[in-house]
């Protein structure tokens, strides 16, 4: 049941698996994912994929949490505790 | 490793790792030549601004100055500080990875670190600050920010960087109550709530004046909330997640919203309706704090945190490019008479006050939790502590020259037109001109009317806070950097930045004070502390609200603009923070049997501790108009001769703003008592480490090397 769950999730993850190759388009593509990634860390968007990855790597056993409950959480640490922001 | 300490700790005398760090190279006479250059430039251009007198000088020099000693500094001092006293080190592992989870402990990528802390750091503080202090002339303010930085401010992010990251992330309070016992500890956080409750209110201060009595700006800024609403909505139910095409569709929202700004205050019929006084615009910043305290973060809190930090970055990079690409003559001259204290932006003389009124840009005590708070669990090698501690507090110094530039890119007559109070200036054209003729600054009625009629604004006259003066700064820059044209526009473009910021920055931290307050709460009542019941959760966001409310309100009641009286309580309360950072900073680098090297803490926390007592001296004890108390018995002894004090309309007036100065006193002396107790505790440890009654043991997490060699990402 929970390594269902879990193979569910990493699906999610990396949808592209098996899809056509197109060279060109997918180094171009990728490229364009990689800054707007940058962009998403800088402004400080939580990062589900990367957390899964590292929570499967750690815990391979251990169910992680949904992408609603990582962002909840991520904010929960954002917006609860000084040193997020300052003046 | 050529530093052994004297006296060596548990932790620093750890068993030597596999990979050393490899000696770095012998500096070749080329590289030694282009930094002999770079080192004469920066002293040059430094002593230029200083000596220059009679006619304007160009922004170029500033921003000259500023660029070189930035290298110097983060060449040498920060090379130095890494390697004397933390001994960084790329073998050791980081608490991002030896704790590595995916959600506080990210390794991440050295530059979008950067980026990120950079994000965090900057805020509304060196735009506003460094635009107050033009009052004193353009010289003061620019030593401080370049030489406060490399000597103080960016040591300070650097030093609490590098501890928190050998103590797996311990934030700036658990720091305190380990190195320097739990009463420190309980100061520390009592502190840190004071200074929020502050900040709060003076951000609201300043967001009030600027959208005061302008239909345009309250549109356009107004219109921010249910942006963020419609991107709330965009990423729970359209497309899930999809953060960067709502952050697109918000942009897209935020022109549309300048222009309806304009389309409203053009309207004979809706500009009154949006035409809102002070007081009214107060109440209604304190109904956004609550909302965003109690609403859920997705709907508000993060689109706008999204918005805001993309906006933020954009606007700094061009005025940067604006700057450089204009490099415009400043107009202010480079010390004004103001510095004997009689300024009417606030006053005070230069010393303390212009080290007080700019505090983020050379320093900022408030940065030391963002150093200690996500950024330490984020990095992945040691050395590069210096790159994001040091080098992003030097980024942000740079935007604090740039907001000084803005302001002093206006004519002397036109910036205090802007930020004297009504009380000093008047409230006509014809009485403002004539009172800012009297200090020696040429500017005609008719100036003062066509600067208000060009930004598209019914009056420009004592818009105090810096945001309105800074934003005409700007509209100025971006325009003639475009060929000129269109200053309504970019003044009420500038304004929505500032005001998306600092409004950024009230949500989010009533927010957190609601927590903090909840946290505090529960050891009273138990109830009170449960997060998710809802009568608990819009208390205690009332409660926090009223807390720096309370002050907000007073500010934009005060006759003086508020401004005058809570900017240096902000700026006394941030420098406070700063000491209780380079209180632990030292303690730690004592206790590593480094204690030859504490001077290079000690250095900025004897300067901070004087600038920071002597001010909050004279707030409390000095005479009117400076001192509260003075102004409180002034204002009393005006009511028992039965007369009403200028400004104040009714007794019961009269009697608040009495009240006012006497609690704005008890804050000062708060914090004064803050500073002292954490001092002197800090002193006693040194001097038991010193005497060798304390051992002297680091609480370092002892050395583990990395699993991963730390090249590239």
């Amino acid at each position: 049941m929970q390594t269902t769950e879990r193979a569910k999730r990493l699906a999610d993850v990396a949808p592209d698996v098996g899809v056509v190759d197109l060279q060109g388009l997918d180094s171009l593509r990728s490229r364009i994912d990689k800054v707007l990634g940058v962009v998403k860390t800088i402004i400080g968007v939580p990062d589900y994929e990367r957390y899964l990855k590292q929570h499967c790597e750690r815990y391979p056993d251990a169910l992680p949490l949904t992408k609603e409950e990582f962002f909840v959480d991520r904010w929960k640490a954002k917006y609860t505790r000084p040193g997020q922001r300052c003046c | 490793m050529s530093t052994i300490a004297p006296t060596p700790s548990p932790a620093s005398s750890r068993a030597p790792s596999p990979v050393q760090t490899p000696p770095s190279r012998p500096t070749s006479l080329v590289e030694m030549a282009v930094w002999v250059l770079v080192s004469i430039g920066g002293a040059g251009a430094l002593a230029y601004i200083a000596f220059a007198r009679g006619e304007t000088i160009s922004a170029a020099w500033l921003v000259t100055a500023a660029l070189c000693t930035y290298a110097v500094g983060f060449r040498f001092y920060s090379k130095f500080i890494a390697a004397k006293i933390f001994a960084l080190d790329a073998t050791r592992m980081t608490p991002a990875e030896r704790l590595s989870d995916g959600r506080d402990f990210v390794p991440t990528n050295k530059w979008v670190l950067f980026g990120h802390h950079f994000a965090a750091i900057a805020g509304p503080g060196p735009l506003v600050g460094p635009t107050l202090a033009a009052q004193f002339g353009y010289l003061p303010g620019a030593i401080w920010i370049i030489v406060g930085v490399v000597l103080a401010g960016a040591v300070q992010d650097f030093i609490i960087l590098c501890a928190s990251v050998r103590r797996n992330g311990k934030s700036l309070g658990q720091m305190a109550s380990e190195e320097l016992g739990t009463t420190a500890g309980w100061v520390a956080r009592f502190a840190i709530m004071g200074i929020m409750v502050i900040l709060m209110a003076v951000l609201g201060v300043v967001v009030v004046n600027a959208m005061a009595e302008s239909p345009w700006s309250v549109v356009t800024v107004g219109l921010t909330i249910p942006i963020a609403f419609i991107m709330g909505g965009y990423m729970r139910w359209i497309r899930p997640h999809a953060v960067l095409e709502a952050t697109a569709i918000g942009l897209v929202l935020l022109g549309v919203a300048l222009f309806a700004g304009q389309w409203v205050s053009e309207s004979p019929t809706l500009a009154p309706t949006f035409t809102l006084s002070r007081l009214t615009l107060a109440w209604l910043v304190m109904a956004y704090g609550v909302l965003a305290s109690v609403l859920p973060v997705w709907l508000l809190l993060a689109p706008r945190d999204y918005l805001s930090a993309f906006v933020k970055i954009g606007v700094v990079f061009a005025l940067a490019a604006g700057i450089l690409i204009t490099l415009p003559p400043l107009q202010m001259p480079a010390l004004t008479q103001f510095v004997d204290g009689t300024g009417p932006v606030f006053p005070g003389k230069l010393f303390p006050f212009a080290f007080i009124t700019i505090a983020c840009g050379a320093i900022s005590g408030f940065h030391s939790l963002v150093s200690s708070g996500t950024t330490p669990k984020l990095l992945i090698s040691e050395p590069d502590a210096r790159f994001i501690g040091y080098g992003a507090m030097l980024m942000e110094s740079l935007v604090g020259i740039m907001a000084l530039i803005a302001a002093c890119v206006l004519t002397p007559g036109v910036y205090f037109a802007i930020n004297a109070p009504a009380g000093i200036l008047g409230t006509t054209a014809a009485d403002a001109a004539a009172a800012i003729q009297q200090w020696g600054f040429v500017v005609t009625p008719a100036e003062i009317e066509a600067l208000a009629t060009n930004v598209g604004e019914g009056s420009m006259l004592s818009r105090t806070g810096g945001a309105p003066s800074l934003a005409v700064g700007m509209a100025h820059i971006f325009s003639s950097a475009l060929g000129g044209g269109s200053m309504a526009l970019w003044y009420h473009f500038a304004i929505m930045f500032e005001a998306l910021f600092i409004l950024t920055v009230v949500d989010a931290g009533t927010r957190v004070g609601r927590f903090m307050l909840q946290d505090m709460g529960k050891h009273i009542w138990e109830p009170f502390g449960r997060v998710s019941w809802y009568p608990a959760v819009i208390l205690s966001s009332v409660i926090f609200v009223g807390m720096w409310g309370w002050f907000l309100i007073g500010g934009v009641t005060d006759p003086l603009g508020g401004i005058n009286s809570l900017w240096p309580l902000f700026g006394i309360a941030n420098q406070l923070l700063a000491c209780v950072a380079l209180c632990v900073a030292t303690t730690i680098i004592v206790k590593m049997g480094k204690a030859r090297y504490m001077w290079v803490t000690i250095l900025p926390l004897t300067w901070l501790g004087t600038v920071t007592m002597t001010a909050a001296w004279q707030k409390v004890f000095a005479a009117a108009p400076l001192g509260f108390f003075a102004t409180a018995t002034r204002i009393s002894d005006n009511l028992a001769a039965g007369q009403l004090p200028p400004g104040a309309t009714s007794i019961e007036a009269a009697q608040r703003i009495m009240f006012n100065n006497r609690l704005d006193a008890a804050v000062a002396l708060f914090f004064m008592i803050c500073v002292a107790i954490i001092i002197v505790v800090s002193a006693r440890e040194w001097f038991a480490v010193a005497s060798g009654r304390k051992p002297a043991v680091s609480s370092e997490v002892p050395y583990e090397p990395k699993a991963t060699p730390a090249f590239g990402d």
